[in-house]
Order: C-alpha cells, then sequence, then structure tokens
C-alpha cells in the first residue's frame, strides 16, 4: 500500500493532450484522476469535488495557475497544489509563504517524475509534517543545537545566536526543513530552487550543503542535520517541528 | 507605435530647441561681462581706445567670435547625433540578424527529431512501433528535452535575481580546476598541461561581488571548452588579474582555435564553430558565459587563431552596478 493508492488528483492544462497522456498515466498508476482545462474550471470542479492534492500548469486562459493556488489560499483551502512553472520564477519559489505552492515541476518532465512528487507530496500530508508547509518558524534539534528558521523574516539562529546564510543557502535550508526525511536529488533541487538545470553546475548545491553544514557546526563525515544520501541526493535527517 | 514615434520626435524637437536657446545664453554671458569689463578698464584708464579698435567695434568682434563658437558647437552636435543614429540602426540590424541566426538554428535542431518522430509515427498506423524505432523515439526526445532545458535555463539566467556577495576568485578557480578534475573529463584533463597563475605581488586577488554559482559555472564552461578543444600535450593556461577595478580572469590554450568569421558568432545561442562539429555539444556554453559575465555587469573577450588556440577573457567589475 503506497501513499497515492485511491488519492485523488486534479489535472489543470489548457492542452487536451497533455490532461488526456498524463492524466492516463496517472491513472494507471493508481491515482484517481479529474481534469480541468483552467484555473475557473478547476475551482467549479474543486466545489462538488474535493481532491487530495491539484497539478496545475501556470499560463491558461481565464484563470492562470497563480491565481488558482491565490484564490485556493484566500479561500483557506489548504490542498496541496504542484504548480508545472514557467521561466523566471525561480526566485520567488520560497518568498511568498501565503501564495507558497507545496512543489514545482518545470515542463517537459517524464511522467515518473510528476508521480514521485505526487507521491512525496501525500506521505507529507499522512505524517506530521503536513502542517511545516504554512509554518513561519521552523525548528530542528541536531547535535550541533537548535536551529530556527524564521521563513519570512529570512533569518536563522543556532542556540539562540544568529547564523548568516547567503540567500540561496537559506533558501535550500527551507525547502530541505519544510520536506524532513525525503531524499532530494542534486538535480531536482537545483531545477527548483535555482530555476536551471545544466550537467555542471550541480557542484552548486553541493557547496551551499558545505555552507550550512560549516555554519550550524553540522559534521559532514556524522551529520545530524543534513545527511548525503550516497548516489541520490540531500535529507534533512533531523526531526522538524512548527516554532 | 508610429503615433508614439511621432510624438516623441515632437516632444524631442522642443526639447533641443530649449537647450540651444540655453547654450546661446549661457555663450553669451562670459562674453558679456568680456566687453563689460574691458570697456570699463579702458574708460576707468582713460586710455584712447582708437588705438587698437574703434570702440564701437568692440562688442561687434566679441559678439561675432561667440556667434561662431556658438555655431561651432551646434554643428559638432548634430555631427554627434548623427554618429549615435547610425549606431543605433547598426546595432538593431545586427540583432535582427542574431535573431534570424538563432532561429535557424533553432529550426536545424528541431528538424532531425521530429523527422525522426515522424517517421516512427507513419511506420506504426498498422503496427507497434519495433524495438529499435521506440530507441530512437527515446533518444530525439531526450535531444528535444535537453534543448528546452538548455533554452529555458539560458532564459532564466537573463532575468534570474543574482546574489551578490563576495566571493573568493582564487577559492572559486580551485574548486573549478578540482571539480573539472573528478567530473567526466577528469581523464582529458589529465593529459593537458593546466596552469593556474595568480597573483601574490603586490597582493593577492581581492574577493568580487557576485553570485558565486553563476561565476563556478561560468569558468566551469570555460575550462570544459578549452579542454574539449584542445588534444593531450596541449597547454590550458588560466590567469587572473586585478586591473582599474575590475578582476580579469582569462582561460587560455594551445588548441584547434575558432576561425576568424566565426568568432563574433560563437558567442551566441546554439552557435557552434564549423570544426567543432565532430565534437558532442549543445552550442549553449559559451552563451551562458555571456549571460552571466553581463549580468554581472562585465564583458566577454574572445581571441582566437584557427589551428592555434583560443583565449577567453572575463573582465568584472569589483563592484557590479546594481542595475547590472
Amino acid at each position: 500500500m503506497t501513499a497515492s493508492d485511491g488519492a485523488s488528483v486534479l489535472l489543470v492544462d489548457d492542452e487536451q493532450d497533455i490532461l488526456a497522456t498524463l492524466g492516463g498515466y496517472l491513472r494507471r498508476s493508481g491515482l484517481e484522476v479529474h481534469t480541468a482545462g483552467n484555473g475557473a474550471e478547476a475551482l467549479q470542479l474543486l466545489e462538488s469535488q474535493p481532491v487530495s492534492v491539484i497539478v496545475s500548469d501556470v499560463m491558461m486562459p481565464y484563470l492562470d495557475g497563480r491565481a488558482l493556488l491565490r484564490t485556493l489560499r484566500e479561500r483557506e483551502d489548504w490542498t496541496p497544489v504542484i504548480l508545472l512553472t514557467v521561466v523566471g520564477e525561480a526566485d520567488e519559489r520560497s518568498a511568498a509563504l501565503d501564495e507558497g505552492a507545496d512543489d514545482y515541476l518545470n515542463k517537459p518532465f517524464a511522467p515518473q517524475e510528476l508521480l514521485s512528487r505526487i507521491r512525496a507530496v501525500l506521505r507529507r500530508l499522512q505524517s506530521a509534517t503536513q502542517s511545516l508547509g504554512s509554518a513561519q518558524v521552523l525548528v530542528a534539534e541536531h547535535a550541533g543545537g537548535t536551529l530556527k528558521l524564521d521563513r519570512s523574516a529570512r533569518r536563522a539562529w543556532n542556540s539562540g545566536s544568529e547564523v548568516t546564510l547567503t540567500p540561496k543557502a537559506l533558501t535550500l535550508l527551507e525547502y530541505l526543513m519544510s520536506r524532513p526525511g525525503e531524499v532530494h536529488s542534486r538535480e531536482r533541487l537545483l531545477e527548483t530552487l535555482w530555476g536551471f538545470e545544466f550537467a555542471v553546475s550541480t557542484r552548486a548545491v553541493d557547496h551551499r550543503i558545505a555552507e550550512i553544514r560549516r555554519s550550524f557546526g553540522d559534521d559532514a563525515a556524522a551529520p545530524t542535520l543534513i545527511e548525503t544520501v550516497p548516489g541520490h541526493g540531500y535529507r534533512l535527517a533531523a526531526q522538524v517541528r512548527r516554532g | 507605435m508610429a503615433r508614439v514615434r511621432t510624438t516623441t520626435d515632437t516632444g524631442r524637437r522642443a526639447a533641443d530647441g530649449a537647450q540651444r536657446a540655453l547654450l546661446f545664453a549661457l555663450f553669451s554671458i562670459p562674453v558679456l561681462a568680456l566687453a563689460a569689463a574691458i570697456l570699463l578698464f579702458f574708460l576707468a584708464g582713460g586710455l584712447d581706445l582708437s588705438i587698437l579698435m574703434p570702440l564701437w567695434l568692440v562688442p561687434l568682434v566679441l559678439g561675432a567670435a561667440a556667434f561662431t563658437g556658438c555655431a561651432l558647437v551646434l554643428r559638432q552636435r548634430r555631427s554627434t547625433e548623427r554618429q549615435i543614429q547610425d549606431l543605433r540602426a547598426k546595432i538593431t540590424s545586427e540583432g535582427d540578424q542574431a535573431r534570424r541566426r538563432l532561429l535557424r538554428r533553432l529550426d536545424h535542431e528541431l528538424k532531425n527529431p521530429l523527422t525522426v518522430l515522424q517517421a516512427v509515427i507513419s511506420g506504426s498506423e498498422d503496427q507497434l512501433p519495433d524495438a529499435a524505432s521506440w530507441g530512437s523515439v527515446a533518444t530525439q526526445t531526450r535531444r528535444l528535452s535537453r534543448l528546452v532545458g538548455d533554452l529555458r535555463g539560458l532564459a532564466e539566467l537573463e532575468v534570474a535575481q543574482l546574489e551578490r556577495v563576495q566571493v573568493d576568485v582564487e577559492q572559486l578557480l580551485r574548486d573549478v580546476l578540482e571539480d573539472t578534475a573528478e567530473g567526466p573529463q577528469g581523464r582529458d584533463a589529465e593529459q593537458r598541461r593546466i596552469s593556474l597563475h595568480l597573483p601574490k605581488a603586490p597582493w593577492p586577488l581581492p574577493a568580487i561581488e557576485g553570485d558565486p554559482d553563476l561565476l563556478r559555472l561560468s569558468l566551469h564552461n570555460l575550462l570544459s571548452n578549452a579542454i574539449k578543444y584542445s588534444s593531450a600535450g596541449d597547454s590550458i593556461e588560466i590567469t587572473a588579474q586585478e586591473l582599474d577595478g575590475s578582476l580579469i580572469i582569462d582561460i587560455a590554450d594551445t588548441g584547434r582555435g575558432i576561425p576568424e568569421e566565426e568568432q563574433d558568432m560563437v558567442l551566441e545561442e546554439l552557435a557552434r564553430a564549423s570544426n567543432a562539429r565532430d565534437m558532442p555539444g549543445s552550442g549553449i556554453g559559451l552563451a551562458l558565459v555571456r549571460v552571466i559575465v553581463a549580468r554581472h555587469g562585465g564583458t566577454l573577450i574572445l581571441r582566437s587563431r584557427d589551428g592555434h588556440g583560443t583565449s577567453v577573457s572575463m573582465r568584472l567589475p569589483l563592484h557590479p552596478p546594481a542595475a547590472a
């Protein structure tokens, strides 16, 4: 039994062929799939048919993906949303908490990638980490102290004393802390947080992880904050709670 | 569009007229003052002015000199304006040409994969495609995805907010060398004579303000090209120096070089030199470097000689302007 068994997903895209092929793939993977051609249709459908997760394109007629997300959050509807983003939005990804999506994916993507992200979001929903996405302050206990992160102030502390991080390292830390226990590949982190993924640029992630470890006194050889998963990527190893 | 331009032109003409009047007024002030001073000097001194010239001629001569001065200034200005207009037209036409070249390259990059996909689809109307055809579909789909990913990355870099932190260039260069040695080009790198010359005197390299990830990416691309387009035994020299508030990082190789007529073009998106087609590549690497350097307020200088080698220099301001 996986997290996605019996779960329902609403796929929003103005391209019929995408709805048909991607919808078919997700259905065959055991999800209940609903589709909508734009944000307005999606809102209408959601009134009679709540779903576990929404996957929405950004550029659509009538009501685009960002407006859909904003409208949902204004209505206090916290259904997880995975946005299929467009160029130039990487910087906004961590900034807007109130209208933040739960995950981001760039087209074109392999359908397996979308499925694995849907499953990750659903797992987060079922576990205690579900509330972390909307938390203002995140706290993690590790061997080097207590890490506190204020997301909208974009400041971090370790056992009470403030730690200065580069903006990218802070974004990375925030992304990992709101998804504890999940393994993220370097490529995925780059694509999501940097907005591009060139074969030679994956080292950028390693450097920022090293910066975070150094700043919080996390021993790379025996980390208790961020763990390296050989051949896969990184995982936030510490327990995270709302602050 | 046309109306906007007319409004702008009228506005500019009015502004020019006002400027001209101001220029004339400004020019007259010192002339009149000088004339008055001379007049007072001679009147007070009680000298006979007719030794030099009749008194009534003084303002006339000075006025003529001022008039000539104004006319010269205005003529110079008109000629400068004309030069600017010509330059603007040239830039627009070069931009158009670059855009057309990009479209041609895009057409080239898209048509082969699409031809394969169409062939497989047409051959599969009555039966499922065989394993080999599916393999081709998978390969070409990956190729198209990579192309879109590269173009998207480039577009993202043009608009992304740059991080501005102090970057230790020496450390950055050492990281890039280490990453390359450990990466897929490690074996080739071992066969090149790579040297790194960094100044110790009069003082070591200062830190520069910029985005470390993007600077690392651009230096990596330059080094990767130097390795790719040179052979075993070739030299690659990496040097860096501080000059007039800028940092110049140069990566030079004794590789195959770039034909002279293609040297401007290789900095464009998807462009590849005619003597580079035997090597795999997307033609995006140097375009990325160009965008990253420009975003840091710097310039990229490429010097190359076909058959002899290539040097690419990044000139980066130590403190880039905020809007760069």
